[in-house]
């Protein structure tokens, strides 16, 4: 039984977990393979960044030449443009000739860009969520007709508040195809929650937990989660999952972006350069942001061992239950 | 209605909502031709045969473009355009008369040294390639160098212009230099039979940025500077106008050097609509007709997109993607259905 919250990754393992997502998923790949830009929009927590993991692994195993990014770490185009390079360097320590320093840095970036991609390439770019509106139209749309003269296709998932951005004009041509991952429907939810629990779970808590579920694979699994701790005891689960979505809603953007990273990424600590750098945050900026979790009830710690031997606060996104408390920030 | 019609307009992307310039005037119908129209491109070719400084007016996705590379088309004799590219620029560039003539200036120069390396034949080939109203299968991603059909019909015009730019790049100049170098370099052209036609054609960047005000005061600076240059300069400056532009009290100042506005026309029927993308459909797919494809209540649907969002780049994304779903779903035609479905993806409610 695998309840976790984090996005899947693109490994076997995980593929036999995804489920409920089958028709997205075909229409990225047609897309793709088609070599057309696709926009990938959903809300927090419907799972883009499973889907798009999912995607990059099917395309890998057609061949196809795969770059996966996560654009939150960027902070504005030029950084974002780094990112894309960065994943598409074949050999990370291939030196890349600098661009000239006449033009502008975005172009820049996007001269960088093209010479990684080079004159035989024709990867798929699959970027997992935009710094944030605005660099979004800008790259789609004020640099549009630079990416198109790339090799490049694009798969571009966003959430729900930056669709208006990214489909702005001139952006608005940029994406050949839109995919819009609406609420699960209760045979989705009924087939995700199969995969993970197989038969542990009685039929009728697996109905009971999806007819609860706000449509998101997030909050349906959160459901499950709370169900199994309790003995598949639904009636709480419904009731504590509910009164967690009204506290995630008041909090500011910087920290359901924090909770975005524990759920993916499980506890954390706030010195773990790893988790600094997926951020883009310095220690003590963490620590505030964990500040406003742990005041609204959302984030527990603990006192755990590091992997030096000194004794750190390990934060998680609930009072640990049982043995679930691992150290570690990596995915 | 066939499969086989249906087949034959994905495969060849009748739809594709922002081709290559190298591309758009071949897809492009005329609204002089609509029946009961008054003239837009025919003003706008004599505007520019004239020597004048225009203005294309219209909201984005409204046809600007389409229009503008009809008029500055290959196929068009006697006149020089030359695009240039603004929406990748930085603000300095708009920022004074003189950045903005060393950027024409650089971008001659490029144009001139790219044409020049040409030899006889590859000169032969790409002035074929750039006249050739067909228009090639497939999604026309990036075109390449740009090509200027003027440069390619022999003589020594590229070589000249190439020559500019190490004039530009060896001198410390002064910016009323920079003016005279460029107005200089125009004149170069005009003494070889030509109008030199500078195309501003990208400029709905800086309007259409929803969240960053930052880029608005480009337009500022653009107004500000560029129509006062173009009214100094020989041959014609065109350049394309967001609707929003003209709210800025720098447009006041500009219309006063502008020697004419052509406003794109917003279609008034689904008639209008029809005769569009049929235009698109036969030159495209060569030969099959509209009604093969999207039947009545399909169009019917595109014209209240058009009439809610009043462009026709909307219409093009949402028909090539109902096509291409219609054409994977083994179907013979687009029916209001499948246009509806696009429509909600595309533009939620």
């Amino acid at each position: 039984m695998d309840l976790s919250p984090r996005p899947l990754l693109d490994t076997d393992p995980d593929a036999e977990l995804f489920a409920g997502r089958d028709e997205a998923l075909s229409r990225v790949l047609t897309a793709a393979g088609a070599a057309l830009n696709v926009l990938v929009v959903g809300e927090r927590g419907a799972g883009k960044t499973s889907l798009l993991r999912q995607a990059a692994r099917r395309l890998r195993g057609q061949g196809v030449d795969v770059a996966f990014v996560d654009g939150r770490g960027a902070t504005g185009l030029v950084s974002l443009l780094d990112l894309v390079t960065a994943a598409l360097a074949r050999d990370p320590f291939v030196a890349v000739p600098e661009a000239s320093p006449q033009v502008i840095p975005e172009l820049a970036a996007l001269t960088l860009l093209a010479r990684m991609v080079g004159p035989d390439r024709q990867p798929v770019v699959l970027l997992d969520e935009l710094p944030d509106g605005p660099t979004g139209h800008a790259l789609f749309g004020r640099f549009r007709d630079e990416l198109w003269q790339l090799p490049v296709s694009w798969v571009v998932a966003v959430g729900a508040d930056d669709r208006a951005a990214v489909t702005t004009p001139p952006a608005d041509a940029f994406f050949a195809r839109v995919v819009d991952l609406a609420p699960l429907t209760a045979d989705e939810c009924r087939a995700i929650l199969a995969a993970r629990v197989g038969t542990a779970a009685p039929p009728d808590a697996i109905a009971a937990v999806a007819a609860a579920c706000d449509g998101t694979p997030r909050h349906l699994l959160f459901l499950a989660r709370e169900a199994a701790a309790d003995g598949w005891r639904t009636d709480r689960a419904v009731a504590t999952a509910a009164d967690r979505e009204d506290r995630l809603e008041r909090l500011s953007a910087p920290a359901r972006r924090l909770v975005a990273e524990l759920e993916a990424s499980g506890p954390l600590y706030a010195s773990d350069p790893l988790v600094q750098a997926r951020l883009g945050w310095s220690r003590v900026r963490i620590v505030q942001v964990l500040g406003e979790l742990v005041e609204a009830g959302l984030v527990g710690s603990v006192r755990a061992v590091g992997d030096r031997g000194r004794s750190r606060t390990l934060y998680s996104l609930h009072p640990p239950r049982g043995d679930e408390v691992t150290a570690g920030g990596g995915r | 209605m066939s499969t086989d019609a249906l087949a034959e307009v994905a495969r060849s992307v009748a739809f594709e909502a922002a081709p290559t310039w190298e591309i758009l005037w071949r897809l492009h119908h005329p609204f002089d031709r609509l029946p009961g129209r008054g003239p837009v491109e025919s003003v706008l070719s004599r505007a520019v045969h004239a020597g004048d400084v225009v203005a294309v007016v219209g909201g984005s996705g409204s046809g600007k473009s389409s229009v503008m590379s009809a008029a500055c088309s290959p196929l068009e004799v006697g006149i020089a355009p030359v695009r240039l590219p603004l929406r990748a620029e930085p603000l300095d560039t708009l920022r004074s008369v003189s950045a903005f003539a060393r950027h024409v200036l650089a971008s001659l120069a490029a144009l001139g040294r790219d044409h020049a390396r040409l030899d006889d034949p590859q000169r032969e080939e790409a002035y074929r390639a750039a006249v050739d109203r067909r228009v090639p299968p497939g999604r026309r991603r990036g075109s390449g160098a740009p090509r200027a059909p003027w440069l390619l019909t022999g003589g020594d015009l590229a070589a000249q212009l190439a020559s500019a730019a190490v004039a530009v790049a060896g001198a410390r100049r002064s910016g009323v230099a920079d003016v005279q170098q460029l107005g200089q370099t125009l004149s170069l052209v005009e003494a070889h039979g030509l109008i030199p036609v500078l195309v501003l054609e990208d400029t709905d960047a800086w309007a259409a940025s929803p969240s960053d005000a930052s880029r608005r005061p480009i337009a500022v600076h653009f107004f500000r500077e560029v129509p006062r240059l173009a009214a100094d300069l020989p041959g014609s400056t065109v350049m394309a106008v967001h609707d929003t532009y003209r709210e800025l009290p720098e447009w006041a100042a500009a219309q006063e050097l502008i020697d004419r506005q052509v406003l794109v026309p917003r279609l008034g029927s689904a008639g209008e609509l029809t005769s569009i993308l049929a235009h698109r459909v036969g030159v495209a797919a060569g030969g099959t007709h509209l009604a093969d494809v999207l039947d009545g209540g399909a169009v019917e649907r595109l014209f209240e997109l058009y009439s809610s969002t009043r462009s026709l780049r909307a219409v093009l994304v949402v028909a090539d993607e109902a096509v291409d779903e219609a054409h994977a779903a083994g179907r013979d035609s687009v029916d209001a259905a499948l246009v509806d479905r696009v429509v909600g993806s595309r533009y939620p409610s």
